[in-house]
């Protein structure tokens, strides 16, 4: 399980990040934790998540309830990868050392083989971060627990 | 700029535009969003003032992404940005 499969799942955990019935997603919901970063020899920041390798692994992320307590978005793993390609993005990231703004990796935990990041590169600016977090929110699906 | 943000909220309330949407996020800040299918507005309260921004978001025909600190926010581009999108849901 090496390849990053066609979509991957963010756990709710603030009710706050459902929007009316949870037709839509709050940004919130897949900020990156700013603490990851200090971690990180690349200075990403990370908003965690399991790559739905399998069918099962919704129910897996779902039955997390401190993760996933208001459910899961699911999200196509090419939405992350068009991002840095958004007319006034790819611009900036043509000027940065940095060609991506976000991207993604696998991170398998000892209790957990589908687990993974979405990474917003190293000292995006805040409001930068915000819009990259709702353009993902913008494209994600909502499944409740 | 929480004068300026009572008076805009007022004047979107008033002409009866799509409530808000605010939650905290992981590092204290406060996200203020107006949610579309196919855009969004985003305004961020946080602890460290000079760190809050806002952000317009759009795809389709008005793709669009603009982002920046509070300094250089423009209200009437921002509501612009909740009117078009109100009217075309």
């Amino acid at each position: 399980m090496t390849e990053a499969p066609s979509h991957c799942l963010r756990g709710i955990r603030k009710k706050d990040f459902l929007v009316e019935g949870a037709s839509a997603l709050h940004s919130g919901a897949f900020e990156p934790d700013p603490r990851t970063a200090e971690h990180r020899t690349d200075g990403a920041a990370e908003t965690s998540i399991n790559w739905e390798d399998d069918a099962l692994v919704v129910r897996m992320t779902l039955r997390n309830q401190q993760l996933a307590a208001h459910g899961v978005a699911r999200l196509p793993r090419t939405v992350i990868e068009a991002a840095n390609h958004l007319p006034n993005l790819a611009r900036l990231s043509a000027r940065s050392s940095e060609p991506r703004l976000l991207f993604h990796e696998r991170a398998p935990l000892p209790d957990n083989p589908h687990h993974g990041n979405i990474l917003f590169a190293r000292e995006l600016p805040k409001p930068l971060m915000r819009l990259l977090a709702g353009y993902l929110a913008m494209h994600a699906e909502y499944i409740s627990p | 700029m929480l004068n300026d943000l009572e008076q805009v909220l007022y004047r979107m309330n008033a002409v009866g535009l799509p409530s808000l949407h605010a939650a905290e996020l992981a590092d204290g800040s406060l996200l203020i969003e107006w949610l579309a299918p196919d855009r969004r507005v985003g305004l961020t309260l946080d602890p460290q003032p000079a760190q809050s921004g806002w952000y317009l978001l759009a795809e389709g025909a008005e793709s669009c992404q603009e982002w920046g600190y509070l300094d250089t926010l423009d209200w009437n581009k921002l509501i612009a940005h909740i009117l078009t999108g109100a009217h075309t849901d």
